[in-house]
């Protein structure tokens, strides 16, 4: 035998009823306190990790742009030595 | 106080109460009720800018409270099988150990302790879909147009859905020794 004594849907219906009388229980102040600090510890790691990447992003485009600029200058004075040298030259073989 | 922590106390005393009841009747256990609620108020307060219309956050709150719950019997059955793995201990024993620490909803009243606890046994033993039918329906007494609002259901899903829930239920109730 079941410690309920229920056979029936209807008897079942009766005892779901008595569920309804549970008597509402006061929620602890406490839920705030925990549930605020830590939303607000999530929301600054947040803003934290999202201005760590932006600044790890400008870092590294700072960084190829002024290896670019670099490449770039050492492209032109090496093609400016490569002119004069060829000028130079020019010189020399006209003399001979 | 700031503006948006003032916003985040008057929705936290507006539905402590409900968040606490509902996580309360699902777990029965004051401790676990409480870390639902805290973990419910934690999503309520990260979104709660999305918020405007009162009805819809209502509802947006007992899903939250409802998965919220949900989750964490998940997790406590998960790790009460990796105890029961790691202890070697009969599955029967570890049961009994659980269920009488675990059943206790200071909401009941001392008379009808015995027939509640048997009651919530069963419930407990439902798939999620007819638990939180039952426990929305029954203990909660919200309306079925409620109900199918916040598990997202028409009104014709969630009479079947309870018909279904009550005929598993009474098939381990009369199981029940």
């Amino acid at each position: 035998m079941n410690k309920l004594n229920l056979t029936t849907i209807e008897e079942l219906d009766n005892a779901l009823d008595m569920l309804g009388t549970i008597k509402k229980v006061k929620a602890p102040e406490a839920i705030f306190d925990y549930a605020f600090s830590k939303t607000e510890n999530q929301a600054k790691t947040r803003f934290m990790t999202r201005w760590s990447s932006i600044a790890a992003v400008f870092l590294g485009l700072t960084f190829c742009v002024e290896g670019f600029y670099l490449f770039q200058s050492n492209n032109t004075s090496q093609a400016k030595s490569m002119e004069s040298l060829v000028v130079s030259n020019k010189y020399t073989y006209s003399y001979e | 106080m700031t503006k948006q922590d003032l916003d985040h106390k008057s929705v936290f005393d507006n539905y402590k109460n409900l968040v606490y009841n509902l996580a309360l009747h699902y777990t029965q256990h004051t401790q676990d009720a409480e870390e639902v609620s805290q973990e419910t108020f934690i999503k309520i307060f990260e979104n709660i800018d999305n918020f405007r219309s009162e009805s819809a956050l209502k509802t947006w709150i007992y899903r939250i409270t409802v998965n919220k719950s949900l989750d964490f019997l998940k997790s406590k059955k998960a790790n009460k099988n990796t105890m029961y793995r790691s202890n070697s201990l009969e599955p029967e024993q570890l049961t009994m150990n659980v269920s009488a620490d675990d059943n206790y909803h200071p909401g009941v009243s001392i008379e009808q302790r015995e027939a509640v606890t048997a009651i919530f046994d069963g419930i407990n033993q439902l798939s999620e879909q007819h638990r939180t039918v039952i426990i929305l329906l029954k203990v909660q007494q919200l309306s079925m147009a409620e109900v199918g609002d916040i598990m997202d259901l028409s009104h014709k899903a969630i009479e079947s859905l309870f018909f279904r829930a009550k005929t598993k239920l009474l098939d381990i109730l009369k199981n029940q020794k």
